[in-house]
Order: structure tokens, then sequence, then C-alpha cells
């Protein structure tokens, strides 16, 4: 039972993921393996039918995180195994048709392309299966995204594409009200489970009033997937799919789903006033227009997708007929009719493309006589589409009419007569349709067009619209029986228990009278219209949506670049003050009514030093004070570097004397590294003379305003560092770190065992950071390299020096280089008990080897080191990243720590994950500061090479505001 | 109550420095004003954490417990020191890589446009203009295809 649920559920996942690989070596016949998993699924689905209903009906449950609510929780009631079968049974038929059409020769990617499908697939199975809102959500989206793929298949073709981009905003973004409806009902309910929420009978008290608005939105994120007015705009577009995908996920599957989510929440409801007037208004309304705008459509294609819109808005307003009360009948059946037609038509249509070419109805004609057995399965299509016995469709519209006459015989009024009139209407125009359609492309003599492109189609391609066809008249002419099939899905609480028999032939009824005008009229529309005319037939303009939907979608960017320049907001120089501004304001305004509480603190502060460390703090920051105002103040980029030197080196000191030695120590070395690198970007600048530049003059006073601006953000964050103090005592982790790294981590430095042990993923995440800020750099100054640009031959071991060459220096570079690394591998070492670790070595290290490209030149460096920088720092993320996952081999979370000693030093897993910290640190420095100086520095032929090199990528600068792809294409 | 009067006022001027650098329009300032921002906040998150006086370095000797200072906000600023190397190092790398390609060292410049006709502000407005006649064309010709019905190619 459960195992014949989980084959009917993941069948499709399993032997998705690996059809791509298929799909190589197979290429168009992956179609014949992924039709294992639509067999297995309906084998399953139909097991599940076969059961007793008392036996299927019981949801399944399996915890996914119960403290959310959130369950894998499948329910396989009537209505859910409805679904589940013609998914699964028009999916077998839908890849048999596939495998057939999409030939080696006009598509690729067929291994993509049937793992897309097969994805959609256990999305559908999903989302009707499951019984948990939550999670009936998310399998919800990700039938929008897969049919995303698969829409968008034929993603070299513009119309393919936007229809794509069409079909996934407008679902994805009604599905977010969905969500929204969901969280709704959990608020009214306190529960995601369906079930439970049916059970409940009502929302909590004090809740019912967000019931409605729970409706409303369910009632938007259904419109959208199952294309009802104002969305039904999406629907045509997504016709750009290849035919098979039509014919799956608009004809019988996605589309569907809006149906199936009415079906589902409708006991919960349809107790509701506006349940009838919303559901009927806009259900029949849009049957209306869909059949209207299928009768002015001239691709085939086109007019199956407004009849498909039609039919989707006949079920959505079908259900907004039975309010509380009301059991539901025959739903199976008006589902089934649509499904058989319809993806039996849309397969025809596939089927005429393939083989002329064009599905332009004013090009086609006179296919009955090359495709007879098309023919019949378009002409069984068409008579079900037009209501005509003995098909399943003239079934589903005497049943129609009969709630319908039934309804307004009950309830009258404005919506019975809106209900009777738009299907009344929609039917005439239908009969039009199905019987343009046959004329123009079917009966007569072939035309002109289709002569020039016609070869015959296979017989194993007419073979799924040919058994679709048959349905449909079987389920006509054996109408009793279709009547018990379809009951047979009755699910309590949606449907009446005992549903009537159902007939071909009820006798004379009022039904029966009006399709027969139904259809006279229809015939009557077609012959007074004249065939001409139907060739000059189109849409009116103001009503397609679809015109207004991708400028709109467009304009958004454009609305938010000129809001900008509206506002200068382009120029950081502009938008930074005022974001500044309003940020200051902010502040003083929340902190404006607490003046007097800043006042009675201020009191407490002790202006004066009360210890010689304090004392030796306010020096330091007088003089880093100093330097800060000299840095903003001067104008000169060396002297302002001079000035940062201090600022460094001076906040180092600030740091020693806050006892945080391992800080002072980083910060030293890190400031090192720091300004090596401006100092490198302003000597580039100094040589071509571009720091004094001169600008635009600025307004008058313009720096006095900045000046003023920034000392008061300047007063307000350093007032914050007065008003919002921690406790003296380190209290909490702070605490509990100092008093366990000893006996936990077995480390004396609290500061170094937070880093390594305690908090070792914010390590771990840290060093990662500073990988992507080393490939990021390596972008940016190798981009372009590839094009065009080989290594000059004249580099030798002498060719780069950055300075002049100064014996001094170059002694000190060489001699110093032991001595150093072996300081580093002191600091390495001792990390875990005293101020050091691996970053303060790392970064030792790492100047070492800097230092000695001004004793050997950067190549000199590259060919000594043997390796390539980046692959340290990758190796060192790794062994983080290795040593982090190791404890979960023996069942232990990530970042447990084993304790070792060799010889008395320490080589627990927090050394290694140090070690690679070090590796990382080495490797990103190396690679930030290296290039840079061969850039910034050289001989002139290397800078003339590289200035011509970048010359040439003037034609592509760097994108300051991103140009999106879609405007690239439209400029093609 | 708390002694970090000189936390405070050394924050403020850094960052009073730092906003001013940052609002400049040379490069080379700004990029010299995010490195002293970057130091400034290190020492908010610093001076938040306690008055150091009479603490030790969050080592432990000999087991003793005498007060030290709480070791939690070091590790962070030593991440946050790493990190605003990272950021700082990328900055430099595309101000360098901004005048290599554009030559570029001012943001009017970059901006507002030169008075050069073929400066990349001017070229953008220009592109803009063409794009949206484009776009226009394109939509036109799009209904055009649309009311025609072509088929799904390949199959002529």
């Amino acid at each position: 039972m459960d195992f014949t649920l989980l084959v009917l559920l993941f069948a499709p996942f399993v032997l998705a993921p690996f059809l791509p690989a298929l799909g190589r070596l197979l290429g168009a016949k992956t179609g014949w393996v992924a039709l294992a998993a639509p067999v297995a699924s309906f084998v399953a689905a139909w097991k599940l039918w076969s059961l007793p209903a008392e036996a299927r009906a019981a949801a399944r449950i399996w915890e996914w995180a119960p403290a959310l609510g959130v369950n894998l929780s499948f329910t396989t009631d009537g209505l859910s195994l409805l679904y589940a079968l013609i998914v699964s049974g028009v999916g077998v038929l839908v890849v048999f048709y596939a495998a057939c059409y999409l030939d080696d020769h006009h598509y690729r990617d067929h291994g993509k392309f049937y793992c897309y499908l097969l994805l959609f697939m256990g999305a559908m199975f999903g989302t009707v299966l499951s019984s948990n809102l939550l999670v009936l959500f998310v399998a919800w989206e990700m039938t929008g995204l897969t049919s995303f793929l698969l829409i968008g298949f034929l993603h070299e073709k513009g119309e393919s594409r936007r229809g794509a981009r069409m079909a996934l905003l407008t679902t994805g973004v009604t599905g977010l009200a969905l969500l929204v409806g969901v969280v709704l009902l959990r608020a009214a309910y306190g529960t995601y489970e369906l079930s439970e929420i049916i059970a409940a009978g009502g929302p909590r008290p004090g809740m019912e009033g967000l019931l409605g608005a729970a409706f409303v939105c369910c009632f938007i994120g259904i419109a959208g997937k199952s294309a009802q007015f104002p969305f039904h705009y999406w629907l045509p577009n997504a016709m750009a799919a290849p035919t098979p995908v039509s014919a799956y996920l608009h004809s019988a599957t996605m589309v569907k789903l809006g149906v199936f989510l009415t079906a589902r929440l409708l006991p919960v409801f349809n107790g509701l006033e506006t349940w009838t007037p919303l559901l009927t208004t806009v259900g029949f309304g849009t049957l209306l227009l869909g059949a209207v705008f299928a009768l002015l459509s001239r691709d085939l294609k086109g007019v199956l997708a407004y009849t498909t819109v039609a039919q989707l808005g006949l079920l959505v307003g079908y259900y907004g007929l039975h309010a509380r009360g009301v059991g539901v009948t025959w739903d199976a059946l008006h589902i089934l009719n649509h499904v058989f037609y319809k993806a039996c038509l849309f397969m025809v249509v596939g089927i005429i493309d393939h083989c002329t070419g064009t599905r332009d109805l004013t090009q086609l004609g006179g296919l009955a006589r090359k495709m007879p057995l098309t023919a019949v399965a378009a002409a069984l299509g068409l008579a079900a589409l037009a209501g005509l016995p003995p098909t399943t469709g003239f079934l589903s519209k005497e049943m129609l009419l009969k709630t319908l006459f039934d309804f307004g015989a009950e309830r009258g009024g404005f919506v019975a007569a809106w209900s009777i009139g738009c299907v009344v209407l929609a039917s005439i125009v239908k009969v039009t349709v199905a019987w343009t359609v046959w004329r123009r492309a079917f009966a007569g003599a072939p035309s002109a067009a289709v002569e020039a492109h016609y070869h015959a189609p296979s017989l194993a391609l007419q073979l799924p619209p040919l058994l679709l066809a048959a349905a449909t008249l079987a389920g006509g002419v054996g109408a009793h029986a279709f009547g018990v099939f379809t009951a047979s899905f009755a699910t309590p609480g949606i449907h009446v228990a005992e549903a009537a028999e159902l007939h071909l032939w009820h006798g004379v009824t009022p039904e029966l009278l009006t399709s027969t005008v139904i259809v006279l009229l229809g015939l009557g529309l077609h012959a007074a219209v004249g065939a001409r005319r139907w060739n000059r037939a189109a849409i009116p303009g103001a009503l397609r949506l679809d015109e207004r939907f991708d400028p709109l979608v467009d304009g958004v960017p454009y609305f938010g670049k000129a809001v900008n320049r509206a506002f200068g907001f382009e120029r950081p120089q502009v938008a930074l003050p005022v974001v500044a501004a309003a940020g200051a304001g902010l502040a003083l305004g929340l902190l404006w009514p607490h003046w007097g509480e800043l006042t009675a603190l201020a009191r407490e502060w002790r202006p004066w030093p009360a210890t010689g460390e304090g004392a030796w703090r306010w020096a330091v920051t007088l003089l880093v004070g100093a330097a800060g105002v000299a840095a903003a103040a001067w104008t000169h980029p060396l002297r302002q570097v001079a000035a940062l030197c201090v600022i460094g080196l001076g906040i180092s000191l600030f740091y020693a004397l806050y006892a945080a030695p391992d800080l002072a120590l980083t910060q030293m070395l890190v400031e090192t590294a720091t300004l090596l690198l401006m100092l490198l970007v302003v000597f580039r600048f100094k040589r071509d003379r571009v720091d004094r530049e001169p600008l635009p003059p600025r307004r008058r006073g313009a720096w006095f305003s900045r000046a003023t601006l920034s000392v008061v953000f300047g007063a307000l964050v350093g007032g914050g560092v007065l008003v919002f103090q921690q406790p003296d005592r380190p209290e909490g982790a702070g605490e509990f770190y100092l008093e366990q790294t000893v006996p936990l981590a077995k480390g004396a430095n609290a500061v170094n065992t937070v880093l390594v042990d305690f908090r070792g993923f914010d390590t771990m995440l840290e060093i990662a950071v500073l990988l992507v800020a080393a490939l990021g750099c390596l972008g940016l100054l190798y981009r372009g390299r590839e094009g065009g640009w080989s290594k000059p031959a004249l580099m030798t071991s002498r060719d780069l020096h950055p300075v002049p060459r100064n014996l001094i220096l170059r002694q000190v570079a060489v001699w110093g280089f032991v001595p150093l690394n072996l300081f580093a591998l002191h600091l390495f070492l001792r990390g875990h008990q005293a101020p050091g670790g691996g970053f303060i070595a790392g970064l030792v290290s790492a100047l070492s080897l800097i230092l000695l490209v001004f004793a050997l030149g950067v190549n000199g460096v590259r060919r000594l080191l043997r390796f390539n920088p980046v692959t340290v720092a990758a190796a060192g993320v790794s062994l983080s990243l290795a040593v982090a996952l190791l404890p979960t081999a023996w069942g232990l979370p990530v970042f447990y720590h084993f304790h070792g000693y060799v010889l008395g030093f320490y080589v627990g897993t927090p050394f290694w994950f140090d070690l690679g910290v070090y590796l990382t640190v080495i490797g990103v420095l190396l690679k930030l500061i290296l290039p840079l100086m061969k850039s910034i520095h050289g001989l002139p032929a290397f800078v003339a090479e590289e200035e011509g090199r970048f010359a040439e990528n003037d034609s592509e600068p760097i994108d300051l505001d991103a140009v999106s792809d879609a405007r690239e294409e439209d400029q093609r | 109550m708390n002694n970090q009067l000189d936390t405070a006022v050394l924050v403020a001027v850094l960052v009073a420095a730092g906003f001013y650098l940052c609002t400049s329009r040379r490069l080379l300032r700004v990029m010299f004003g995010f490195f002293i921002l970057s130091n400034a906040v290190n020492l908010v998150i610093l001076g938040v954490s306690g008055d150091p006086s009479g603490r030790r370095a969050p080592v432990i000797v000999d087991g003793a417990a005498v007060p030290s200072a709480d070791p939690l906000p070091q590790a962070l600023i030593l991440t946050a020191i790493v990190i605003g190397f990272a950021v700082a190092a990328y900055l430099a790398v595309l101000v360098y890589r901004l005048y290599a390609d554009r030559k570029v060292a001012t943001l009017p410049a970059i901006f507002e446009g030169e008075p050069a006709p073929d400066s990349p502000a001017a070229r953008e407005s220009a592109e803009d203009a063409a794009l949206r006649r484009a776009q226009r064309e394109a939509a036109e010709a799009r209904r055009a295809a649309t009311d025609a019905g072509h088929g799904e190619g390949g199959h002529h």
C-alpha cells in the first residue's frame, strides 16, 4: 500500500536524473526509456484506485518538519486518484507521442527534455496527492518551474523565451498569492493539514474574517494557474512549447491544477457568500471570452489554447454552482471529457505541423484526404469540442446544462442568468469553432501550402490521438459504464454519495432541445460570416493583455532607472550623503525622546583616565585622530597613505592596550598588506598623473556641508559606542569560552579556540569570503586576457623590479625570508596556547614571500614558488572543510573536535583546521598582491603591452549597470 | 561607570574622516575612506565589548581566574579585520581595473560623462534611446508573427 504510493509518487523523480546522460547516448530514443516512469506510476495509480474506497482514503504521513506543521502527508481519495490517473495515463501517451515526434533531425537535448518532463510529472503527482497545504504549494510551484523549462525548451527562439517567461511570472506571482492564502488558512485553523482543516468544520473563534481573505488569495493562485481572466493571456503564449508539451501541460495536467485546487478547497470555502458569485462570474466569463478568442485565432494551437481557457473557465465556474450543501456531480465527467478530446486535438495539431510545416488556418486545407487516420481522430475530437453525440462531449454538455437549469430553478437572479447565458453563448461559439476548423483545415481539396510541404505521418505518431479519440467515442457510446467509472472518483465531502445514472439518450428533455438549438445556431454563425471573412478575423488589440505584459515587466527596471536618474542617485557621491543624512535624521529622531536619559548617562562618563593604560589610550586616540583628520584634509595621496599607516598601526597599538594581543598582531600584518595594495594603486595613478586630474567645480561651500554631515555621522556612531555598552564583566558566551577553553578545546588562548574550535563555522565562512574576494580580483585582473594576448617573450627573472635596485633592501628581503617563516611557524604552533594562530602566521608567511619580490621580481618569485596561489587557497579551504566534515563519518556533529598530541605538539582537528586557514591566507594574499605588483610596476614594455591589452577591451567596458540579457537580445 | 570615552572619541573622529573621504569624487580618496571606515567599525565592536581596565588578555595562564577581556568580540573582530582586508583589496583592484579599462579616476568621469562625446555616460543614454526604439519595433514584429501563427520551425 505504502509502497504503491511511493512508486506512484517517485517513479518520475527516480528516473529523471539519469535521462540527461542517457540522452547523450541514445538521442531521440531516450523517450522509450522515459516511458517506464509514467507506466509505473499509472499501474500504481490504477492499483490504488482498484482498492476499496475505505482502504485508500486514509492519509499517510511521513514527518518532515513537525515543529513547523509541515509533513509529507498524502491522500489517495477519489479526487487525487482521478488526477493521478490522468497525469500518468496521458503521460504514457504523451511520452510515447514525443518519442515519435521529437526526432534527431529537428530537435536536440532529448535527455534534458524527458528529464524536465518527468520532473514535471513528479511535481504534478506531488500536488494532486499532497494533503498538506504547504507541501502542496511547494509542489505547485515546482510544476511552474518545470513547465518554464519545458515551454522554453526551444530557447533559441524568441517566442519560446517570451512565452516561458510570461508563464513563469504569471503562475509564479499568482502562486505567491496562493502561499498567502495557505498561510492565512493556517492562521485560521492552526494547521496545514487539509484533512484536519476540513474536519474542524470552521475556523478557530475570532478568525472567521480570515477565511474570506484566504479564499480570495487562493483564488488568485487558481486563476493564475488555470489561466482565468485576467490571467488568460499566458496560455496561448505558452504554445511556443514543443507540441507534446502543449498536449501534456496545457490540456490535461498543469492548467487543470487550478480546477483541482478549487475542488480540493471546496469543502473549506464553499460556505462563503462569495464562493458562488466569484467563481461563476470569473469562470463562466472566461468560458465565453476563451470561446470567442478561439473563433478569432488563426493559429491552430492558438485555437486550442483558447478553447482550453474556455473549458477551464467552465470547470472553475462549475464548482461555483455548488455552494454549501450541494454535492458535486459529474465533474469527473467534464474533466475526463476535456482531457480526452483536448490532448487528442493537440496531438493532431502536432501531426499537422509536423507534416505540413504550418499551423495557420489560412494556409491549411484538404487534410482529410491527405491523412485520413488523423482526420478521424480530429473529427471525433472536434465533435466532442462541439458537444455532438455520441461523444463524451455531448454527455458533458447535457449534464452541464442540466446542472445549470437546476441551479437556475433553485437560485435564479443574476448569477444564474449570467451562468446560463455564458454557457449557452460559449457552446454556440464552440460549435462554430469546431466546424470552422474542420472546414478550413480538413474539408475540401488540399491547399497549395499543404501540397508544397506535405509528407505523411507515421502510424505510431497517429496512435496516441486515435486512442484518445476512441476514448471520447467509447465513453459516449458506453455512457452507462462511463458514468459508473466517473462516479467511482466521488470523494466524501465534495461529491454527492449516490450519483444518478448516465445515459446517452435521456429522452426529449429541455437540455436536448437547447443542445439542438445550440448546434444549429453555431452552424448558422459560420455560414453567416462566410468563408472569406474568417481569414480577416483577429483578436481585438485592446483585449490582448499579453501585448501589455512584456512592456510592463520590462518597464520595471526602466522605471527604477528613471527614478534614480531624476534624483541623481545613479551617482554615489549624490546618493551616499542622502542615505547618510536620512540615517542620521532617523537616529536623531529616535534618540530625541530619550534626551534626559542620555544626559544622565553622560554625567557618569569619566573623561580622564583612571589608569596608566587609560592614559596611553588617550595618547593613541589623539595620535590616530590627528592622522584621521590629516588623511581627510590632505589631497596628496602619498601623504594620505602615510596618514593611513599611522591610523592602521595606531589602532594596532590600541588593540594591544585593550588586552587584545591577537587583534594587535593581526591588525599590524593586515594593515601592512592593505597599505601595500593601496600603495601599488597610488603609484600607478601617480605615474600617469591622474591623481590630480582636474574635477568640475563643486557648489561653493559643498565641502562644509559634507564636513558637517560627516561630523554628525561620526558623533552618532561614537555616541553609540557609549550608549550601547555591554556590561563590564564578560557574561554568557564569552565567559563560557573563557572557562571552557582549556578543558574542552585544550588551548589556553581563548580567542584562537573560539576561532578554530568553538565557532569554527564562522571561520570557515570567513576564509570562503577571502577566497571569493581573491577569485573576484582574479577576474578583474585577468579579464580579457584569453583573447589574443600571449605572454611576452622578454620576461626574465630580472624583468620586473618594483623599486630601484636597492642592494640593502634586496639583502634584507633574501636574508629575512627564513627567519620570518620560522617566526610564522612559531606563531602558528603556539597559536592555540598564546597569541598567534593560522591567520597571523599566514600573513607573516605571505608577506615574507612578497618581500622576496623586491629581490627577485614577480616572475622570479612565481618561478620559485612552483604553485598557483589560488590552488593553495582552494586547498586551504578544502582542508578546513574536510576537517569540519570529518566527524560526520562517526555520526558526530560537524566541527566536532578530536584532540591529540605528537611529541608534545598539539595535533588535534583544530590544528588542521588552522592549517587550512593558514594556507588560505597565504594563497589569497599572494594572489591579490602579486598580479597587481606586476601590472602596476615593471618594465615600460610591460606597461605598454598591458595598456594595449586593455585598450582592446575598450569596446566592452565594465558594466556599471548590468545590461540584462533581454535588452541585448532585443537590440539584436 | 565606564571608561571608553577615548574609544568613542576615536570612533567618532575616524567615522567622520572616513565618511568625508567616502563622499569625495576621487576614487583613491573613496578607497582611503573605506579603509578608515572599516577600521572604525572594528573599534565600535571593541568599544561596546566592555571596559578593559585591569583586565588581561583572554589567555589562560596556569588556570588562574584573573579577570580577562571577553574573547568573543575579539574573535569576531579578528574575522572582521580579515574580511575587511578582502573587501579593501577587492576595492583597490576594482579602482585599478576601472582606471586601466576606462582611464577614469573620478566619479564624475564615470557617472556624469566627460565633455567628450564618446564617454561611457553619453554612450549609455544613446543606447537607451536606441533600445526603446528597437523594443517597440520588436513588439510590433511579434504581434504580426503571432497572428500569422508560425509553425514550430524545423519542419519546413
